[in-house]
């Protein structure tokens, strides 16, 4: 097992190596200058050519890209060109920040998505499935940032029972949390429904169903289990795009988190905090995929033996 | 027992959801603005909330941006100040005496002044911290003609200048040209003055996180007795305008910045919420390449003056919140305007004139001249400016209706920047669509970055490549006048002559807009900083 978790983590640093280059690349590609940004469209010449000299951004662009690679094999992320503090101190906070809102959001969507997916299942054909079928439809295509102008409007503006924006106190969480989870939600309910649908079919079901185990057991137990497979693959997936930061959500609610600051970063072209991020992303991605493979192997014993 | 039925969970799901939609209608419309409070007496204490996007950093000095500066209001004090009036007054400074020949400055300094740090405020550190701004190349540092800065004694300072210049107070009223504590600066590097700062002004700036906020607590040793009123201030970087709004909706702020239009108009009409409007020294205009084919024909750049309906855009756009601008780059609020009037919308004049230099309609609907078609292409941004997009795409449709073939380029502001910064033989444009603020509140500022044939990318910003020998003598003769009445005569004189021969399509003045929570008190708005101190506001206790 170790072995497998260190033969999956060192296949992920050439391929972080390989983003890292790209996002390099692309900077050096599309227009855009930094030192022009800083200083803003109405600045004098002299003093972009300040700015673009004390970023070091006159050097050649192999020497820039190799400083950047020799700091990066000793852990050294840069300096972000706006605050000249180092990357890894800017994006700690809003990484943490990000990562207990996306906690909160998945497992609020992973526990309702699948206890919704099984009352679907159970009540397949009547009411119930096609109420609950139209409502992940509308969890599925509603945008976020109306589902979030809505919700402030009726929990902030209106009744004043919620804050608005930022992340000072538990009541913070709620909305945000809501609005982040929504899509996973739905489409968690889709997927344990269509699985759990699938597995209810089984000969092993019928055969349990027939020998007089109840309902509750069959489904809470044996097939759900069983039907958790495709469940976490799209748990992980979902989780690992929310820690990349969940721009819109976070824009709504003023959180301060990873996507803001990436959105942000960009469009100023700080490319020092801009790489660190898409980093941060891309270690955090290929981390809840190990995971994932992992819960596999738990979930599925035959998985675990190969 | 009532058994639950998909049927009364979806009907009742239905009902919420037009409830809200029909009472969310409800809420809008109907209510009246409260009137104003009489003159009650100030407050002091509680905690100042202003949401405003965008501040990565703290370091006002290093360059001179809208929103930096509005920060600085609240931790830094400079030499002087834009008052409500719309006029630069002494701050820091206590009286200023200017020599007969206007070629010397000498600056008395209010005495008992400290920064946060403890460091006394004294002639010593002026000289510091203009000498650095020079030094350093901080944008504007350019519009300080100054050839030497002295120190006289300990609270007397005095510059000499290349130029008599009247718009020096203005200029050194924008936070940009802040007074840094010079031990504190020095302590902790250029680098540390990204995050933290140790000014003279009313409020300490105690934490300061990029795009979350910046915590501020009273000065409790601020050299203006009595002043601030409230404890804290916490301004809130929030990008979105909708959640800026909905903040102060919510009673989650007391000051909101830079709003949309629809936002603002609601607010006029939503119990609690005042709004302040004036003029400031904003501009939005679309710049014309004149070295370019056909728009190097004044005729061509006159009918695209007469081509946009500049009242359509008012109304449409900026709902009201803007007025038709009656002189090019400059607005009514500085110093030394004087209109030189509006092209009125006259599509058939502009078909005219255009028919008159030559470019005559073609069979495939667009204009030609020897065999070529009138065709330009506008670059524009999304965003950067309030109704930056729309009024491009408005403008594109009208130069259409007289037979002109307008393309629209859309640049995301990092491309942007740079490519309208380019010297005339590497511009790529015909037009640019873009805003324009005179920060030091003196038309002196309009002739000399944006007339002047000196002034081309990338050093200045006369992005037409408009050159008129003429117009630069002019200039340069009231650069040198001393007598103001005399000095504004030529600035009028200059501002006709560049009016007539329209580098620009002029467009609107756009009118500065602020909501806030009606138990806030002593916010104003400085004209030509296009900001809203509430510094020295204060908070009724609620």
């Amino acid at each position: 097992m170790a072995r497998y978790i260190g033969k999956r983590v060192l296949i992920s640093v050439p391929i972080l190596l390989l983003v890292v280059t790209l996002v390099f690349l692309a900077f050096q590609l599309i227009p855009g200058d930094p030192a022009r940004m800083y200083v803003g469209v109405d600045a004098s010449q002299e003093a972009v050519e300040r700015v673009r000299h004390d970023l070091g951004l006159d050097q050649p662009v192999l020497v820039q890209y190799v400083n950047y690679m020799t700091r990066l094999a000793r852990g050294d992320l840069g300096k972000s060109i706006y605050t000249r503090r180092p990357v890894t101190l800017e994006l700690a906070p809003r990484f943490w920040n990000t990562f207990q809102l996306s906690l909160a959001a998945i497992i609020f969507a992973t526990i309702v998505g699948v206890v919704l997916g099984t009352l679907a299942t159970v009540k397949h054909g009547t009411g119930w499935d096609h109420l609950l079928t139209v409502l992940s439809l509308f969890g599925i295509s509603m945008p976020v940032f109306w589902l979030g102008l809505l919700l402030t409007y009726l929990f902030s503006v209106q009744w004043h029972l919620l804050p608005s924006a930022g992340n000072e106190s538990w009541r913070h969480f709620l909305m945000p949390t809501f609005c982040l989870s929504a899509f996973s939600l739905a489409f968690i309910t889709r997927m344990t429904r269509s699985a759990l649908l699938e597995v209810m079919a089984q000969d092993y079901v019928r055969t349990a169903l027939a020998k007089g185990v109840r309902e509750a057991v069959v489904v809470g137990w044996h097939a759900l289990r069983n039907a958790m497979l495709p469940v976490v693959t799209v748990v992980g997936l979902r989780f690992g795009y929310m820690l990349g930061g969940a721009v819109v959500t976070e824009e709504v609610f003023a959180w301060p988190g990873l996507g803001r600051l990436l959105v942000t970063a960009v469009g100023q072209r700080d490319i020092p905090l801009v790489q660190g991020a898409l980093l941060l992303f891309g270690a955090s991605f290929v981390l809840v995929n190990l995971l994932v493979d992992l819960l596999y192997g738990v979930l599925d014993p035959r998985i675990r033996h190969r | 027992m009532f058994k639950l039925r998909p049927r009364v969970v979806a009907f009742t799901l239905i009902a919420l959801a037009a409830w809200m939609l029909t009472h969310y209608s409800d809420s809008v419309a109907g209510q009246v603005q409260a009137p104003a409070a009489p003159h009650l007496k100030p407050v002091y204490g509680g905690t100042l909330t202003i949401v405003m996007p965008f501040a990565t950093q703290v370091d006002t000095n290093s360059v001179l941006q809208v929103n930096l500066d509005e920060a600085g209001l609240y931790f830094h004090d400079g030499l002087f100040d834009w008052g409500p009036d719309g006029k630069a007054r002494p701050m820091l400074v206590k009286q200023k005496l200017v020599s007969s020949d206007g070629l010397t400055v000498t600056w008395k300094l209010q005495p008992n002044v400290k920064f946060h740090d403890g460091t006394p405020f004294n002639a010593a550190a002026v000289k510091w911290n203009l000498e650095r701004k020079i030094q350093k190349k901080q944008s504007p540092y350019d519009l300080l003609p100054f050839k030497t800065v002295e120190v006289v004694d300990e609270l007397t300072a005095r510059v000499k200048l290349d130029r008599p210049y009247a718009a020096l107070d203005g200029v050194l009223a924008n936070r940009s040209f802040s007074m840094y504590s010079p031990t504190f600066a020095q302590k902790v590097g250029d680098d540390g003055l990204k995050t933290q700062q140790s000014g003279a002004g009313p409020f300490i700036l105690t934490s300061f996180v990029p795009n979350e906020g910046l915590r501020l607590k009273k000065n409790p040793n601020y050299w203006q007795k009595g002043l601030p009123y409230p404890d804290e201030v916490y301004i809130r970087i929030v990008n979105d305008p909708n959640t800026r709004a909905t903040m102060l909706a919510a009673g989650d702020a007391d000051v909101a910045l830079l709003l949309s239009s629809p936002d603002i108009e609601r607010f006029k009409q939503t119990k609690g919420i005042r709004v302040l409007e004036g003029q400031g020294s904003q501009q939005y205009y679309i710049t014309m390449n004149t070295r370019r084919p056909g728009l190097n024909d004044k005729r061509v750049r006159q009918a695209f003056n007469y081509a946009v309906d500049k009242e359509g855009i008012v109304k449409n756009v900026y709902l009201g919140g803007a007025r038709v601008a009656q002189a090019m780059f400059a607005t009514p609020s500085l110093e030394g305007f004087s209109p030189a009037g509006a092209y009125p919308y006259d599509p058939e004049k502009a078909k005219a004139l255009l028919d008159e230099a030559g470019w005559k309609m073609g069979p495939s609907g667009a204009r030609e001249k020897d065999g070529k078609k009138l065709t330009v292409d506008m670059w524009t941004r999304k965003g950067s400016t309030p109704g930056d997009y729309e009024i491009s795409e408005l403008v594109q449709g009208m130069l259409k209706a007289v037979g002109v073939d307008c393309k629209l380029t859309l640049l995301e502001p990092a491309t942007f920047n740079p490519r309208v910064s380019m010297p005339p033989e590497k511009a790529e444009y015909d037009m640019v669509s873009m805003g324009f603020n005179a920060p030091t509140g003196n038309v002196d500022y309009v002739l000399n970055m944006l007339y002047s044939s000196k002034a081309f990318p990338p050093r200045y910003y006369n992005r037409a490549y408009y050159v008129n020998p003429e117009v630069d003598q002019l200039i340069e003769k009231a650069n040198h006048t001393l007598k103001r009445d005399e000095q504004y005569k030529l600035y009028a004189q200059v501002i006709k002559m560049v009016h007539e021969e329209a580098p620009i399509i002029q467009l609107v003045d756009l009118t500065q807009q602020v909501a806030y929570r009606d138990s806030v008190h002593g916010i104003y708005l400085a004209g030509p900083a296009n900001n809203y101190p509430a510094q020295f506001a204060w908070k009724e206790k609620k």
